[in-house]
């Protein structure tokens, strides 16, 4: 009965006030579509704008670093890696720098009386990347020491010590002791000793680069100093050991190393026709 | 007599005609509601649908970059480091300028009635020790004066004197040892 009446009374609101009816079913269906549609999609936009600005900022820092790519290869400072590369080289500079020591003895004029050179480790590009040798995390350079005598007139051991810092590789007198070098007439009398003659002995450093270099794809490019472009126009004077790169095997194939009669060729058709 | 009736109907039906005018008023607004509430549905989806398509050709732009990049990673390397070596040559020379510009300035300093008859420099206690010979004493005086004046005082203002001789000839010899890094002279 009572479903009955309510059924009744639902019929003739509907009848009655329909338009009622139609906005209460409209605001439901609203606040559905708000709730349901519109808020996620507000919260995606504001997600979406974040996302946007990060990725924006990204690319821009990735275009950046392809024009400074660019520019940074054919700029006057990178022109001259060549001569960076040859006053700090990768590997130990053993035959460079005796050649370079040599060129600056003679044109000194110096007299070359002992010279020590302690090589240490030396290590193919085959087994440094294999990693057998190990370089020390932190560390950027290394140095190749040598210890020499040399003697000649003042002047000469000057102008000595000032060329041996102007070559390449980088090298630097570390320790020096000069003194006058007594003529052996000189050392018998007691006469004035005439001071044309000084004899020095030295400790130099050449220094090689030892350093792993990382890249990192958005990581931006270094950019010169004064002070490092100021080096650039000093490096720019030294004086490189002229000592060509050898990139392959000179010589060999020698059939007859010992160049003993009878036992060159001979001796290899002989072992042919014994096979 | 004639009865009196009073129409109820008629006040009931006046009430309705004016609610269900109001409730035309109601649907009306609701309706210019619901229209505002859908336009800005469909121009939310359709900011969102642009936004995704931005978004993917960022990404898409990113990548492509990010190969051209990649494609010249020797260079970059090469490039990296020449930079580094050139920034680990500009530390040498910055080490080894105190010698030679002292080196420079003493040799510079004495005429030629002064000669170095030894010299002596250690890296690591950055001292240069000279000798000194000079032909008399008014040369040494000289000497002294140099070694005393404002122009050597206010580039080194550490130097240390000593082992003042006299050989049979006449000529006096002195030690200087000069403190390049301005710390105490060690003995």
């Amino acid at each position: 009965m009572k479903s009955e009446e309510l059924e009744k009374q639902l019929r003739v609101l509907i009848k009655t006030r329909h338009s009622l009816v139609l906005s209460g079913l409209l605001v439901i269906i609203g606040v559905m579509l708000i709730g349901l549609v519109m808020l996620p999609q507000i919260k995606s936009i504001i997600s979406l704008r974040q996302k946007i600005s990060q990725e924006t900022g990204q690319l821009a820092k990735l275009q950046q670093k392809v024009l400074e790519l660019n520019e940074a290869l054919i700029s006057p400072e990178y022109s001259q890696v060549d001569v960076v590369n040859q006053a700090l080289p990768s590997k130990k500079p053993i035959l460079d720098l005796l050649m370079s020591l040599s060129t600056t003895i003679s044109r000194s004029g110096v007299k070359l009386e002992q010279l020590e050179l302690s090589p240490g480790l030396i290590a193919t590009e085959g087994a440094e990347q294999s990693g057998t040798v190990k370089k020390q995390s932190g560390v950027n350079k290394d140095n190749l020491a040598l210890s020499l005598k040399i003697s000649g007139s003042f002047s000469q051991v000057e102008e000595f010590m000032k060329r041996v810092e102007e070559i390449s590789p980088f090298t630097t007198i570390t320790s020096f002791n000069l003194s006058e070098k007594l003529s052996k007439a000189d050392e018998t009398t007691d006469s004035t000793i005439k001071v044309d003659q000084v004899a020095i002995t030295m400790d130099i450093q050449t220094f090689f680069f030892v350093q792993t270099i990382k890249q990192t794809l958005e990581k931006p490019l270094p950019v010169l100093s004064n002070t490092e472009r100021e080096t650039l126009r000093q490096l720019a004077n030294f004086r490189t050991s002229g000592l060509a790169e050898q990139n392959e095997i000179m010589g060999g194939g020698l059939e007859d190393l010992f160049g003993v009669a009878g036992y060159g060729p001979e001796l290899k058709q002989l072992l042919q026709e014994a096979q | 007599m004639a009865t009196r009736s009073i129409n109820f109907v008629r006040e009931h039906r006046r009430q309705l005609k004016f609610l269900i005018e109001k409730d035309r008023q109601v649907l009306k607004l609701v309706g210019i509601g619901f229209g505002v509430l859908v336009i800005l549905l469909v121009a939310s989806l359709a900011i969102n649908w642009n936004m995704n398509r931005q978004l993917t050709n960022l990404v898409s732009k990113q990548e492509s970059t990010r190969q051209t990049i990649n494609s010249q990673a020797d260079l970059e390397l090469k490039y990296l480091t020449f930079v580094a070596k050139l920034n680990v040559l500009t530390g040498l020379f910055a080490n080894r300028q105190g010698k030679q510009e002292a080196l420079a300035f003493f040799r510079s300093l004495f005429d030629d009635d002064v000669k170095i008859a030894g010299l002596k420099y250690d890296d690591k206690d950055q001292q240069l020790m000279f000798s000194i010979r000079s032909k008399s004493i008014f040369s040494l005086d000289q000497v002294f004066n140099v070694l005393k004046s404002d122009q050597v005082a206010k580039q080194y203002p550490l130097i240390d004197k000593k082992g003042l001789s006299r050989s049979n000839d006449g000529s006096y010899s002195l030690q200087a040892i000069v403190q390049l890094d301005k710390k105490e002279i060690k003995p």
